[in-house]
């Protein structure tokens, strides 16, 4: 992210002129997620909105410590800005002397909810949560989890065998929004960042160093390579090794089906 | 025969299609790490990052700013 999007315009003039900026490593937290190291002249990867929400986490904070936003995982620069006059406009309401807590609280809501709503289409598009995310959403949580939309459509699919449908899960942009319409202004000592963060599988890995500037995988994964984060939230390794044989197997079938489609067409 | 051969060949480039413009796959463009480092050079020096929340809430407070606190695995100006 930090190369990605905090670097970018309008993001980067944005946090010099409106923001006080602030950052911890969260390594040894409980809710953190796991990564692999990558060194400073790694390769980044572009991404999806709220892409790695156990890894990275943004919060825009009033000046007296009041959580206004928080956006998990990355964020395109565009939509992050776009979040920022949120922050903006709700740091105004907090602070205005005339309202009530109760009203402050209600305008929250409100605007959270509001928000999210007005958002533009390619933010949205932008939003998509990453399919590993949604398998292990659908797989783990599929009638409790807040970022599914529709569960009958993931059974439908998974009766037929077919791919996860988007229309089944809810976008990130619209999970962050009404995760925080569910709290008031809160100090930032008493947000629950491990609850609010949890969506998705804890490994995220976008394999950053093993690709060619197409995006191709060029590499692959030696044992031994150092992860970062709570790696005790990780699967075993005979689950992953699994899991990692059966992606396999899907790839290499669906290679094989493009690959005699467009030989059938000769 | 024939029907059946334009019928697979629609479906592949169907799928094609469906991973092509799957946002996972177009958001796939990587930055070289020279770039990347460039970036990260960039950021880390225009922009001062303090690492105590009380010491960025004493700053927004003297400016009027808000404060945008990252949490992240590893450093902002190295291993990540």
């Amino acid at each position: 992210m930090r190369a990605v999007s905090l670097s970018q315009e309008p993001a980067f003039s944005t946090l010099q002129s409106h923001f006080v900026c602030g950052v911890k490593d969260i390594s040894k937290e409980q809710y953190a997620g796991v990564s692999r190291k990558h060194q400073q002249d790694g390769q980044a990867i572009r991404t999806t909105n709220g892409a790695g929400p156990h890894n990275l986490q943004v919060f825009m904070l009033s000046a007296d410590g009041t959580v206004l936003h928080c956006l998990p995982g990355y964020w395109d620069p565009r939509d992050l800005v776009y979040e920022m006059g949120l922050a903006w406009q709700l740091n105004q309401v907090w602070t205005d002397p005339s309202l009530s807590r109760s009203q402050k609280d209600q305008l929250f809501r409100q605007m959270h909810l509001a928000h999210e709503r007005q958002h533009p289409a390619d933010m949205v598009f932008r939003s998509r949560m990453q399919s590993f995310d949604q398998k292990y959403e659908a797989k783990h949580r599929l009638l409790t989890s807040d970022t599914i939309r529709d569960p009958r459509l993931i059974t439908a699919s998974s009766a037929s065998a077919g791919m996860l449908p988007q229309a089944a899960f809810k976008t990130t942009d619209e999970i962050v929004h009404e995760r925080m319409a569910l709290r008031p202004f809160l100090p930032f000592q008493e947000f629950d960042v491990a609850s609010y963060v949890d969506y998705g599988r804890p490994l995220y890995d976008k394999h950053e160093d093993q690709r060619n500037l197409n995006g191709q995988r060029v590499a692959f994964d030696r044992e031994g390579e150092k992860l970062i984060g709570n790696t005790d939230s990780m699967p075993s390794k005979r689950r992953a090794r699994r899991g990692g044989l059966g992606r396999y197997a899907m790839q290499r079938g669906l290679q094989y089906f493009v690959r005699h489609g467009v030989a059938s067409l000769r | 025969m024939r029907r059946q051969k334009l019928l697979t060949a629609a479906l592949s480039m169907g799928t094609a299609l469906a991973c092509w413009l799957s946002p996972d796959v177009l958001a796939q463009r990587v930055i070289p790490g020279y770039v990347a480092q460039q970036r990260v050079a960039r950021l880390t020096a225009q922009i001062q990052w303090h690492d105590r929340l009380p010491d960025a809430l004493a700053e927004a407070q003297r400016e009027g700013k808000l404060v945008f606190w990252v949490q992240m695995l590893g450093q902002i100006g190295g291993a990540t």
